[in-house]
């Protein structure tokens, strides 16, 4: 019996969850037959199964409720504001005596008089008509039933047991094949064990599956939350929702519920302004409320814009004076981007009052943490008096971090992809070390940062590669960055992150470990401790992060091709890994070229004929891209410049070989297509002719 | 209840020492360690063992033995869902021994932390430990650095 109350109390918080947004499109919408189905095949099953488990409060609102749905899908009567409300109320008091069901497993005791009684007066305002025999309904609700029954509920851990257990059927795989290779097994053996490395991609495939569930599960209490919180300020707001399709792992929905609904709350207490004086202003009555997320390259990108007031810089840079946090000199020289930044300094508001909105203590600087917390990034696009966009970019899931590997001497350890603002060479242009009072410092782009060694910062040995083939990371959390100097920087890969022993989590200098392929164990810097640590002093705050994107991040990875000046730049996302090549030269094929990596043959692009004449191309550096077909090219530059965020400023075709030209400083740079790129190089392997 | 244990012995420098072998999932050598920066005396670093990422602790050292020369062997045991490899010199053999008891006598205050207990094999005394007792004396160690 407790497994089916507890399947009940599962199913039936899900079904009120999911009709949330159905109720609200119903009431735009009367005509919306199908919201209305939905609705009502929710309220019915609900109770269904409350006849069956003996839950009588349950089943005498759900019954009420499924009455006055009826007679308005049976009779195709207009639903009312008042039935509207009192079917939410219903659905609200059902997810409450639920929520009781669960804690003690009794349904508590309560009074539903009224509640029946709003049903009933729905109902009755419908005007005459005898309603159509219950029965009737029951076997039309009946057919659509079948489906409910072809999904099974399992236990979140069990997933999680079955996903840990696959990511350690991979690497014993991948230590099976080293054996084998040792030995050097017979072909049949090597393929038997090919054919075990397949299906078990599969597997992995399928189990990550399981943990995604769709963001309109994120979505759905919001069409409610935002008509309750338009009804009690007395605005006018019409929610726009789009992306529910995109799925991301549960537990990173789950952990992205709380900062959404803060986001969602500023946006109407703060953003929105009251009709008058939208009127005033000039814009429609109703101000547009507009989520949208989207997805690509294992990141969740979710955007939430409001067509209200905007942030006030004036008034923000006022308060922030007020507050004395940061002093008149240093707010007199910020950039517009650094005043908009200043709404995430903690405990500041640019309203006077505090209201039961948005909530009392809990500010833009807990969503930052929480974001940054689960690897992802926040940032914003103001448009003062036209209204604000909040753009947060998150990783798929939370036990895979994308991350680029950086050493010191002998030693590895890895620095989540989400915490890097630019990479940069340590004698490229625009890098300057300087020292102020012993501390390290160094100027990129005219903005310093604090320069810590990361050998310094673990207590490692000195490292003895030479200061100027080093390179720096920009690293950023909580509104401030800190450069980290190391010896080199590796692949870009997605590492599974498993939770650190005590003794060693205690050091406060790592998040988690991972086993990559290669068989070494991985530490995960902890970059929101050590950009802490480094920047104690309570002047933290008065340098945002300078290098955060305004728009949705979209992050280049600059360059300057072989034989030419013109600065380039390819998006980061479809970037692969960086090779430095001083190997033989490329060979040809057909009338491309191929070289070597690990083993593995990758047709190559990138103005070799040029460099080959000058004879420039002894060592390069490569661009591994991969495209939207999974496939791998690689683009030859002279030299890597940094990763930075690049707004278009001149678009094109989607098919050509450049998307469109951005600006750094004064200099104009080349927008690739990676997907061009690599379709070129694979393009050039398979056409004969004379080269 | 039979009171005769199956123990892992092994040898921890000078030390002999019974595990109780359903603690221990096995004795493997130590091939590559890699260091953990920040951490304690007691965490020799991290060893890949069958896709899994254990965390190698110097048991030699916390009985105070000479801890000098990079462990030949570990082994490898569970303790509050984390994976954890004790280094040791040697495994001696897999015995029944009958129930140990209170320890007699005075132990150094290294072993002491441990709180072993006394059993006999082959008519000589030896002290049984549970290999928990070194995750959680590492733990505390650490906690008190911290």
């Amino acid at each position: 019996m407790d497994g089916l109350l507890r399947e009940f109390v599962g199913e039936t918080l899900e079904l009120t969850e999911e009709v949330a947004g159905d109720l609200v499109t119903w009431e735009e919408a009367p005509d919306d037959r199908a919201a209305l189905d939905r609705i009502f095949r929710a309220i019915h099953t609900i109770k269904g199964s409350s006849s069956f488990l003996d839950l009588p409060r349950i089943g005498r609102i759900a019954h009420a409720a499924e009455d006055y749905l009826a007679a308005c899908r049976d009779r195709g009567v207009v639903a009312g504001h008042a039935g509207v409300s009192a079917v939410l109320a219903a659905v609200a008091e059902l997810r409450a005596i639920t929520a009781h069901l669960a804690s003690d497993g009794t349904e508590g005791a309560g009074d539903d008089t009224a509640l029946l009684q709003r049903l009933a007066a729905a109902h009755d305002g419908q005007g005459g008509g005898e309603a159509r025999p219950t029965a009737e309904a029951d076997i039309d609700a009946a057919a659509l039933l079948p489906d409910a029954w072809r999904s099974v509920r399992v236990p979140l851990e069990l997933v999680d047991a079955l996903m840990s257990s696959v990511s350690d059927l991979v690497l014993a795989r991948n230590d099976a094949m080293a054996q084998l290779r040792g030995l050097s097994a017979d072909p049949a053996a090597m393929m038997a064990l090919d054919r075990i490395s397949q299906q078990l991609a599969d597997v992995r495939t399928l189990v990550g599956k399981m943990r995604m569930v769709p963001l309109r599960q994120l979505f759905a209490p919001l069409p409610r939350l935002v008509r309750q919180l338009a009804d009690e300020l007395g605005k006018r707001v019409h929610l726009e929702v789009s992306g529910g399709e995109v799925e991301i792992d549960r537990e990173m929905g789950e952990a992205l519920r709380d900062p959404l609904l803060h986001l969602v709350r500023n946006a109407l207490d703060h953003g929105i302004e009251d009709p008058a004086a939208r009127v005033g202003a000039g814009k429609d009555m109703a101000a547009t409320l507009t989520i949208a997320a989207t997805s690509s390259h294992n990141r969740i990108y979710i955007r939430i814009s409001d067509d209200g007031r905007g942030i006030d810089r004036a008034a923000l840079v006022e308060r922030t004076r007020a507050n004395g946090r940061i002093d008149a000199a240093a707010l007199a020289q910020m950039t517009e981007r650094n005043i908009d930044e200043l709404i995430f300094l903690p405990g500041l508001s640019t309203r006077e009052r505090i209201s039961d909105i948005s909530g009392r203590g809990v500010g833009m600087d807990v969503v930052r943490a929480n974001v940054e917390r689960l690897g992802g990034h926040v940032s914003l696009d103001n448009r003062p008096g036209e209204g604000l966009t909040v753009a947060l970019e998150v990783p798929l899931t939370l036990t895979i971090v994308g991350a680029l590997a950086v050493s010191v001497g002998e030693r590895c350890f890895a620095i989540p992809r989400g915490a890097i603002a630019e990479v940069l060479l340590a004698a490229g242009d625009g890098v300057d070390r300087e020292v102020a009072g012993g501390a390290g410092l160094v100027r990129v782009r005219g903005e310093l940062h604090p320069l810590l060694a990361l050998e310094d910062v673990l207590d490692l040995q000195p490292s003895t590669t030479p200061a100027d083939e080093r390179v720096i990371l920009i690293v950023r959390a909580g509104g401030g960055t800190v450069a980290l100097e190391a010896d080199d920087v590796f692949d870009h890969e997605e590492l599974v992150i498993k939770p650190l022993p005590p003794v060693v989590a205690r050091s406060g200098l790592f998040r988690g470990m991972s086993l990559p392929d290669s068989g070494q164990p991985l530490l995960l810097l902890d970059v929101e401790a050590i950009v802490r640590r480094t920047l104690i002093e309570p002047r933290r705050e008065a340098s945002p992060s300078p290098t955060a994107p305004d728009r949705i991040v979209s992050e280049w990875i600059t360059l300057r091709p072989l034989g030419g000046e013109m600065l380039q730049a390819l998006p980061m996302r479809s970037v692969e890994r960086f090779v430095r090549h001083n190997g033989p030269p490329p060979q040809r094929v057909g009338n491309g070229l191929v070289l070597q990596f690990d083993g593995e043959l990758v047709p190559i692009v990138g103005g070799f004929d040029a460099a080959a004449r000058t004879g420039a191309h002894s060592t390069l550096t490569v661009i591994l891209l991969r495209d939207e077909q999974q496939r791998i090219a690689g683009l030859a530059t002279r030299e890597l410049g940094s990763i930075t965020p690049l707004e278009t400023r001149l678009g094109s075709d989607g098919d050509a070989a450049r998307t469109g030209i951005a600006m750094i400083g004064e200099e104009i740079v080349e927008m690739l297509s990676p997907d061009h790129i690599v379709a070129s190089a694979h393009r050039a392997l398979v056409s004969e002719g004379v080269a | 209840m039979t009171d005769d244990r199956l123990h892992l012995i092994v040898h921890l420098g000078t030390d002999r020492v019974a595990f109780p072998a359903d603690a221990i999932e096995a004795v493997v050598p130590v091939w590559e360690v890699t260091p953990v920066p920040g951490a304690e005396a007691e965490v020799i670093g991290l060893v890949p063992i069958r896709s899994r990422v254990l965390t190698l602790l110097d048991a030699r050292r916390m009985v105070g033995q000479s801890s000098a020369a990079p462990p030949p062997y570990m082994a490898l045991t569970s303790h509050d869902g984390h994976g954890y490899a004790l280094a040791i010199d040697r495994a001696e053999d897999v015995r029944a021994l009958k129930a140990p008891r209170k320890v007699i006598g005075n132990l150094s205050p290294a072993w002491r932390a441990l709180e072993p207990s006394l059993g006999e094999v082959d008519g000589e005394s030896i002290l049984v430990v549970d290999p928990g007792a070194f995750v959680a004396l590492a733990n505390a160690r650490t906690a008190a650095a911290a």
